[in-house]
C-alpha cells in the first residue's frame, strides 16, 4: 500500500489526568509528525482544561515541547473556553484560539480525525 | 462534504461540533452505537440538542433494544442494522468524526 501524506486533526476532548485518552492525544500528534503526516490539535469541551498555564504537565512535557518544536498548530474551541469560564490569557504559549468557524473549517479541511 | 458523527461513548454534547460544520455549510448527521445510545433517550441532559440541532439521526437497532430505551427515544430515530451501518459510513457520508 502506498504512503501517502495525510492532515489529520487530533480532537482532545477529555480531562487530564482521569483516563489516559487526553495524553494519548498528545503522544499521537507527535506520532504523526513521526511518520511524516500534518498533526493539527483541537482542543474543545473539557479538553481545554488540559492547555491551563498552571495544569501539571510533567507527564506531557516532552510531547508537547516535541509538537511545539515542529510548530505542530494547537487551537482552542472558543466556545469551550466560555463554558468552561477560561480565559485566553490563563492558557499555554502558542495556543490559537478558534470561532465557530474557525472550529469548522477544522473540520472539513482535514482528511482525517482522531478524537482522545 | 455529508460528516457522520458516531457517537459510542456516552450522552455528551455535539452541539459545538454540528454547529461548527454547519457553519461551513456542511451537512451532519449522527450515528448512535453502543452507550452513545443513551443520547437520545428522555433521561439524557443532552437529548434536546437531537431535537434543535435539527439534524438526522441514526441508531444501532441492537444496542437500543438490549438497552429497553426503544420506547423511551426523545426524537425519532432511524434504528439501523450492523449492514446498514456500514453503508452509511463506507457510502453515504464522506467523513467519519467519531466521538
Amino acid at each position: 500500500m502506498e504512503f501517502t501524506e495525510r492532515s489529520v486533526l487530533l480532537l482532545i476532548r477529555s480531562k487530564p489526568f482521569g483516563s489516559i485518552f487526553n495524553f494519548e492525544g498528545w503522544r499521537a500528534s507527535v506520532g504523526m509528525f513521526g511518520m511524516d503526516h500534518e498533526p493539527m490539535m483541537l482542543f474543545m469541551g473539557d479538553g481545554v482544561l488540559s492547555i491551563l498555564k498552571g495544569m501539571n504537565d510533567l507527564p506531557i512535557r516532552m510531547f508537547k515541547m516535541t509538537f511545539q518544536s515542529f510548530d505542530g498548530r494547537i487551537c482552542v474551541s472558543k466556545k469551550s473556553l466560555e463554558a468552561h469560564n477560561i480565559s485566553p490569557g490563563e492558557l499555554i504559549e502558542g495556543v490559537e484560539v478558534l470561532d465557530e468557524a474557525g472550529v469548522g473549517k477544522a473540520f472539513v479541511e482535514n482528511e482525517i480525525v482522531l478524537t482522545f | 462534504m455529508k460528516a457522520l458523527i458516531w457517537l459510542s461513548s456516552d450522552c455528551s454534547s455535539l452541539e459545538e461540533i454540528i454547529q461548527a460544520l454547519k457553519s461551513k455549510g456542511q451537512e451532519a448527521a449522527i450515528l448512535l452505537v453502543q452507550d452513545g445510545v443513551f443520547m437520545a433517550d428522555k433521561g439524557c441532559p443532552h437529548s434536546d440538542e437531537l431535537k434543535t440541532l435539527k439534524v438526522k439521526v441514526y441508531a444501532s437497532k441492537k444496542h437500543v433494544e438490549e438497552r429497553g430505551l426503544g420506547d423511551r427515544l426523545v426524537v425519532d430515530v432511524d434504528l439501523v442494522d450492523y449492514s446498514r451501518i456500514v453503508d452509511l459510513m463506507m457510502d453515504e457520508y464522506d467523513k467519519v468524526i467519531s466521538l
